[in-house]
């Protein structure tokens, strides 16, 4: 039995990374109907921006994390004006997504120039990391509860902004009728910049809070960036709350595929539940399918 | 300059429109090139590991072209055909020994299937889950791969064994060069008779308007997961020569990564043009030769080109140079000096020869619908509408907005879901049919809020509807057989015709985007009325254009449906123009039938002055 909790235990963790993710995908496509290739890579430099600067430029590790996500807020800030802007217009999906590719590419070397090819493993402070408490013969992870109460707070304070400010009540409006929400005078650049900027910032927590988990290399988000994707599929990738409980899902699914099947299956475990959800339900699990489309 | 009044006897000559060729011009550049490098291959043998390394990508590009510049389905999983051609090339010299003769064919075979495979998701989802679901493809490929230890030798790979043809072994180097160019050659051959033929034009088709594609009658659904079959195929051509070039193959080589520089590349080179793939190819490839600094930075580069291209040249650099040409050559020509003059014809379009045997004095395009019902939620739009109309009539169909005439439309021909009722056309029951099926057992239409195919100049949109009467296979096609320029040539002759006919003749060359909307409308119903048609459903032909304008057309679309002795069923807010082609008005409101009769008595019917004429 405790084996089970053990596990379950497990999946949840990994399950909160890609509920994170798949929510700040969502949450862009949602809005902005645009898809963030570089929403990994974004993580990923947060996380090692943060861990960087406390670690190896003796920054203390609250400042470190505050400037990485300064930094992250602010870098996306530009990345958004300076690529997506000038091809909203446009009104073509295919340009952005592209866009969003070159940005990865981008972005993927400069950290590759920056921190170089190999991993490395931070401290973090007091070693919470390697702190394991045994309950019965259930083990708990000191960092893993960092984890978790992180993941709570993030998804709180973007229910938060969500459902109380009016940024929220924008990209609601957005989400909803892009015409409408404009002809109601709710500018659209205005919330898809902040849209972004949160996104972002979600994903910046993840890349900061599981660099302890995963080893901190150049590109160790990436993983966590198809999973958060697959987790966002599973929710319809126009629900919030889907992606979030797609994410959990899919930790879950995991974790139990790997005690029982051999590695091989595990390794395929994402692909095939893309391949299935898409086929049986395009929509995704937990939203109705949309009316029909208007010749 | 000869006159070409007394010979020019057809629309096409009269139009100078080029008849499809067996040869272009861009092939004896691109063939004179390939020579080039062909036999100048043994004398800088010192690059021969980038010039194949250019060679193969052109060859992976241009097998991107096939599913991403035409079919418009953004792949980030490209790779896995790429390995699967690498890994099996492997397999194949090492534990059967055999040579490319054994090599080519199965990985070409295996990566079409595995493509057919891959596919299959874009039928149900839209491009954002496809450039997903093909992005996890390509990563979990990998994983597979890594974990598959018999087939890839795991993380430490597996050695390439010799290079052979039909037991023959050759040295690498310029011979490997050589055998390279080969197989790139015939790649393009292929891949350029597809631009040029039906499959490459109902691809850019279906990438432009999936709905008005399978309107026109095409397999979008086959033609989607074909792209993948046989852009996968040509791909693992690439695979194998990779295989050759780098003499071991390691998984991690191919996965994610590799997938976006492949893409990246064509993007950067241009994804509409084989020329793209080419220097896409050797954009990536040889920018890495010029220095060590740039090699360290090579990642940085690709991925801020791409940037800086997709902001100022969407078409990459082939986009760029063919903007420059065209700049360079307005400069040169003074305007006005090139406008042809153009001769009007001296006997109807209907009466050539092209055009007559289409026409029939037997009445078609009978059409029964019974019980027509479409809900949307709570809302239904159309509620158990019946009617039955004789072959060869024109029937108008009004009704105030939102009365359910487009929503009716689109249960006939198939374009909305979850309609219930029967449609029998001609005595054939379509209601099961997917679109296009019901599109080839006789229904054309048009669209309310015009779906053309923005890419394409207006001969194509006619040469689109015309594709139902093209009987070559893909096979042929792809080897440009003789009959494959036959009926070509053919169709390009009955297209022409019929453009004369909608007097659109002169604007052969335009793409339509770039039409005044009148003649937009045109091309819409040029589409339509070139598959031959039982019955043409025209959706509002003559919203927003001028009552003179639209009598015109509608004048032009009457002749042409007697000609052929179809039927015609058209939605219009016009009265005064539905009153005057209708033999039978029908009015619907709130998704029933409220009239139906000659128009005289349906503009005196009260219910319908109520509900629509108004006051």
């Amino acid at each position: 039995m405790v084996d089970y909790i053990q596990i379950a235990w497990q999946g949840l963790v990994s399950g909160f990374a890609y509920a994170l993710i798949g929510l700040a995908l969502v949450m862009v496509y949602k809005t902005a109907r645009i898809l963030n290739f570089a929403a990994g890579t974004m993580a990923g430099i947060s996380g090692f921006l943060a861990h960087w600067w406390a670690a190896e430029q003796d920054m203390p590790f609250g400042v470190a994390i505050l400037f990485a996500m300064i930094m992250t807020g602010a870098g996306t800030y530009v990345v958004e004006r300076l690529t997506v802007r000038p091809l909203v217009k446009l009104g073509d999906f295919l340009p952005i997504v592209i866009m969003t590719l070159g940005v990865e590419e981008f972005l993927a070397n400069v950290s590759l120039l920056w921190w170089g090819g190999t991993a490395r493993r931070y401290r973090v402070p007091g070693d919470i990391d390697r702190i394991n408490w045994l309950i019965g013969d259930f083990r708990l992870n000191a960092w893993h509860l960092v984890v978790a109460i992180t993941t709570f707070v993030t998804l709180s304070i973007v229910g938060y902004i969500i459902n109380q400010t009016e940024l929220g009540l924008g990209m609601k409006a957005f989400a909803e009728d892009q015409d409408a929400a404009k002809l109601m005078g709710i500018k659209e650049s205005t919330v898809s910049i902040w849209t972004w900027v949160l996104s972002a910032l979600v994903g910046g927590v993840t890349g900061i809070v599981f660099a302890p988990v995963l080893f901190l290399q150049q590109d160790y988000m990436n993983i966590i960036f198809i999973k958060g994707f697959v987790a966002a599929i599973l929710g319809g990738f126009l629900s919030l709350s889907g992606g979030v409980a797609g994410g959990l899902l899919l930790g879950e699914l995991e974790a139990f595929t790997i005690k029982w099947a051999p590695r091989e299956f595990a390794a395929a475990l994402p692909v095939v539940i893309v391949f299935i959800v898409l086929l049986i339900r395009p929509h995704g699990l937990f939203t109705r399918e949309k009316g029909h489309e208007r010749v | 300059m000869s006159d070409p009044i007394e010979k020019s006897t057809t629309a096409l000559e009269r139009a100078n429109i080029p008849l499809p060729k067996f040869l272009k011009k861009n092939h004896y550049f691109g063939f004179l090139g390939i020579l080039l490098v062909y036999l100048l291959a043994g004398t800088y043998s010192e690059y021969s590991q980038t010039i194949m390394n250019t060679i193969i990508f052109a060859i992976i590009g241009a097998s991107l072209i096939v599913v991403f510049g035409m079919a418009g389905q953004l792949t980030l999983g490209h790779t896995i055909f790429v390995a699967a051609g690498v890994f099996l090339s492997a397999n194949i010299t090492t534990v059967w020994t055999r040579g490319l003769e054994t090599e080519l064919p199965i990985a070409f075979g295996v990566a079409f299937l595995l493509g057919l495979i891959v596919g299959f998701p874009s039928l149900r989802v839209n491009e954002l889950y496809l450039a997903l679901a093909t992005f996890a493809v390509a990563f979990v490929g990998v994983q597979v791969l890594f974990e598959w230890k018999q087939f890839s030798g795991g993380g430490s790979g597996k050695p390439v064994g010799k290079l052979e043809l039909f037991g023959y072994e050759f040295s690498r180097g310029p011979t490997l060069v050589r055998i390279a160019l080969v197989l790139m050659l015939i790649t393009f051959w292929v891949v350029g008779n597809y631009q040029d033929g039906r499959t490459g034009r109902s691809w850019n088709a279906l990438r432009t308007s999936e709905t008005a594609a399978r309107a026109a009658g095409l397999p979008v659904a086959w033609l989607k997961i074909l792209c993948f079959g046989i852009g996968g195929g040509l791909a693992a051509i690439g695979g194998v020569l990779y295989a050759h070039t780098l003499r071991y193959a390691i998984p991690e080589n191919y996965g994610v990564a590799l997938s976006i520089i492949v893409v990246l590349a064509l993007i950067i080179g241009g994804k509409h043009r084989l020329m793209g793939a080419v220097l896409g190819a050797v954009f990536v490839k040889w920018l890495p030769e010029l220095s060590r600094d740039v090699q360290e930075y090579e990642g940085l580069i690709y991925g801020g080109t791409l940037i800086i291209l997709t902001l100022i040249a969407p078409d990459g650099l082939v986009g760029m140079f063919e903007w420059l040409g065209e700049r360079l050559k307005n400069l040169k020509s003074d305007p006005g000096a090139e406008t042809t003059s153009f001769v009007a014809k001296e006997t109807s379009p209907l009466d050539s020869e092209y055009l007559a045997p289409l026409s029939s004095s037997d009445p078609k395009g009978s059409l029964i619908v019974r019980d027509a019902a479409v809900a949307f939620g709570g809302v239904k739009a159309v509620d158990g509408v019946s009617f039955e109309i004789p072959a060869g009539g024109v029937t108008g169909l009004i009704g105030s907005n939102g009365a359910g005439k487009t929503t009716l439309f689109n249960a006939i021909t198939g374009h909305v879901k979850g309609a219930t009722g029967q449609f029998i056309l001609d005595g054939e029951e379509i209601s099961q049919k997917p679109i296009h099926n019901r599109a080839l057992s006789g229904l054309g239409r048009t669209f309310q809020n015009l779906n053309l195919h923005d890419d394409l100049n207006v001969l194509e949109h006619a040469l689109l509807g015309l594709d139902r009467n093209m009987k070559y296979g893909r096979i042929a096609e792809s080897f440009r057989m003789p009959w494959v320029l036959r009926e070509e040539k053919n169709a390009h002759y009955v297209a022409a015709e019929l453009l004369d006919h909608m007097d659109l003749l002169e604007y052969w060359d335009e793409k339509v985007e770039d039409l005044p909307y009148g003649l937009q409308k045109r091309v819409d119903v040029v589409r339509a009325l070139a598959t031959n048609p039982s019955i043409l459903l025209l959706d509002e032909p003559a919203a927003g254009l001028p009552t003179a304008e639209a009598l015109e057309m509608m004048k032009k679309v009457q002749e042409y449906a007697n000609h052929i002795s179809a039927g015609v069923l058209i939605i219009e807010h016009n009265v005064e123009l539905v009153a005057g082609v209708s033999d039978r008005i029908i009015v619907l409101d709130a998704g029933k039938t409220i009239a139906d009769g000659t128009p005289e008595e349906v503009t005196r019917n009260e219910q319908v002055i109520a509900a629509y004429l108004g006051t």
